[in-house]
């Protein structure tokens, strides 16, 4: 049954989620190719005092990236729910309807992850090769909010879309931006080095919203 | 209950939001502008001079209150404004009895300035160690840079390789000048915008402090004595013409040091009440005197010394936080609690909240009510008792939560 589900969300994100793979990939060769420039036409030891001393980030493109991936896989994975209440079916499967959103989800979260995890690691070994490995460290601190942004853009899409009425959209769409803002701070490495654990601890309080939504949707609540 | 649950979580995060956004609103919109007061020293009339700018205002009193306009100051003041005297030709050739240079006052004239961001800021474990007497002069940038592990290595910038030469030559050097690895800390100006290099202050495992320098390709290296049970925390290195010395240090209990050079060592600054988190560190030279500002939120005070860093006299001046101005005042009516992510004191992020302001509960209170009127009319009021005591501790914050996010039956 979970299987079936599974492969029913993977059918929805696939092209989505390829074509978001896809530009990863591309944001990581074009940061790749501006290293191997700079190291080239600034200098290497000018380029690493750019970059260690005046804290320049060569890979500011992953400020926004993450969270664009989340708003995209959530929109291709709940959309087709909303339209002529699809939703409806989904949630008279032999399962309680509650499980059924948060399997949804988990498998949403899940192939995040994995795209995730994977670009942390090419860009791991990218960083590696130009640099020394407390550069690596800097890069991982400095990026880990902006990834967590990721997941709560998705969980907040999911939700979103859950919901009938546009107001209360509007709002929870609001107070996501403003949470999601206080994640994507990027003036200097690691600054969040000290407050991600508890912004991870609160970002995860978003992943079960789409059971606050659900139970309106099931309810039929109009306003 | 997890739907129950999902509610509350979507409640705890507006509350959140609300405690970081709705005081940042209410600051952009009413915060005043707050100018400290700068406090200078007169060798001509022997008092501190204090400068009140800004607010259309330019005027100096000094410490009995007698008010001097800018161009009275300029006279009292005379070595901190030698380039307008001497352009009007008003400059005196001697003071205090001592016949004195324009070059001379030039030189003489220092300042630092260490804010409670430049102390501990986020930083890359990588250092460049320059060249202290380059043969063409200039400072330039290294090939390599340094980090310390159990060794003190040198990685090259163009391959990303250690260079074992460097590594080993150094690491001998520091071994042999009785350092321990690893070191705790290291301090240095990596910048080539300086008059000369001082190279790097290092904190062994030992909390002995080392000086290190690359001169003709060559470390020196020296162990610089220090009173018994000092750490430092942090050490502000900033080269300036006059080559007394090199920057401040700051202890782990937060007692000052000036970082003396020819020979190495700390000299103690008579100063009480520093905190590096919060207070700002202002330390002016001339020809003869010295003097160090502590400025927090609200009052200073001002330390004057002479050359040899022996207390003379202090000045402490106050003057309205925000807290207290009516905007301020007001604030603590609205808001339990605010929440700032930056502080302005550090670069990191964090979860700074303000004390809980018990003002606050007459305007809670009335937010329970209007919230238990709001619910009875939409016949909700049964178990509510976790919305109100929500409501009571975080007010606004709470109140806009939960009537954003209604109750699940």
């Amino acid at each position: 049954m979970v299987k079936a589900l599974f492969f029913k969300e993977w059918l929805k994100i696939k092209w989505a989620y390829w074509t978001m793979a896809l530009l990863t990939f591309l944001v990581l060769i074009k940061i790749g190719l501006n290293l191997s420039y700079y190291m080239r036409i600034l200098e290497a030891k000018t380029f690493w005092y750019q970059v260690i001393i005046m804290g320049g980030m060569f890979f500011q493109d992953f400020v926004y990236l993450p969270a664009l991936i989340g708003l995209v896989i959530g929109f291709t994975q709940f959309m087709p729910e909303i339209s002529a209440d699809r939703l409806k079916l989904t949630l008279h499967l032999p399962m309680k309807e509650n499980a059924i959103l948060l399997y949804m989800v988990g498998y949403g979260t899940l192939m995040l992850l994995i795209l995730f995890a994977g670009t942390y690691l090419l860009f791991s070994i990218m960083v590696a090769y130009f640099f020394p490995f407390q550069v690596v460290k800097a890069v991982w601190i400095s990026m880990a909010p902006w990834f967590l942004a990721g997941f709560v853009v998705y969980w907040v899409t999911s939700a979103v879309f859950v919901e009938r009425i546009w107001l209360k959209r509007i709002i929870i769409i609001v107070i996501a931006v403003l949470f999601t803002e206080t994640l994507l701070y990027h003036y200097a490495y690691e600054i969040y080095r000290y407050s991600i654990g508890y912004f991870f601890i609160l970002a995860l309080l978003w992943s079960i919203g789409i059971l606050y939504t659900g139970y309106r949707f099931k309810k039929g609540v109009l306003k | 209950m997890i739907t129950r649950l999902s509610r509350i979580f979507l409640v705890i995060l507006t509350i959140f939001v609300g405690a970081v956004y709705l005081p940042q609103l209410y600051w952009v919109s009413f915060e005043p502008r707050i100018i400290p007061p700068m406090v200078f020293y007169s060798p001509v009339i022997q008092k501190f001079m204090i400068g009140h700018f800004g607010h259309g205002k330019y005027y100096f009193t000094d410490e009995d209150g007698h008010k001097y306009n800018r161009i009275q100051a300029d006279h009292l003041l005379p070595l901190l404004n030698f380039r307008i005297l001497a352009a009007r030709d008003e400059m005196p050739d001697s003071l205090l009895g001592r016949p004195i240079s324009l070059n001379e006052v030039h030189r003489n004239n220092v300042s630092i300035r260490i804010t409670p961001k430049d102390v501990n800021p986020p930083q890359i474990l990588l250092y460049p160690l320059f060249e202290s007497k380059p043969q063409r002069l200039r400072l330039g940038l290294p090939d390599e840079y340094f980090r310390f592990t159990d060794r003190m290595e040198f990685i090259n910038a163009k391959t990303n390789q250690i260079n074992d030469s460097l590594t080993t030559i150094f690491t001998q050097t520091l071994l042999k000048a009785g350092f321990h690895f690893p070191a705790r800390k290291v301090f240095g100006n990596p910048t080539t915008r300086k008059p000369y290099d001082a190279g790097y202050f290092i904190v062994d495992h030992d909390w002995q402090l080392f000086h290190l320098k690359k001169i003709h390709g060559k470390p020196y290296c020296k162990n610089v004595p220090i009173p018994e049970n000092v750490k430092i925390n942090w050490i502000s290195v900033k080269e300036k013409e006059l080559r007394e010395f090199c920057g401040i240090a700051i202890t782990e209990d937060n007692k000052l040091y000036m970082v003396m050079l020819n020979p190495e060592r700390l000299q103690k600054l008579p100063v009480s009440d520093y905190n590096r988190e919060q207070d700002h560190i202002i330390f002016m030279g001339n020809l003869f005197y010295r003097y160090i500002t502590i400025r927090s939120e609200g009052h200073l005070t001002t330390y004057l010394t002479n050359r040899d860093y022996k207390l003379l006299k202090t000045y402490k001046e106050k003057w309205p936080t925000r807290y207290e101005t009516t905007a301020g005042v007001l604030s603590a009516f609205i808001f339990p609690f605010e929440l700032n992510l930056q502080s302005g004191k550090t670069y990191f992020i964090n979860f700074n909240f303000s004390s809980f302001s018990w003002k606050a509960l007459y305007l809670n209170v009335i937010l329970i009510l209007a919230a238990i009127l709001f619910l009875i009319k939409r016949k909700f009021v049964t178990r509510r008792w976790f919305d109100l005591v929500l409501i009571l501790l975080t007010g606004i914050y709470g109140f806009i939560g939960v009537l954003l996010f209604e109750q699940i039956e």
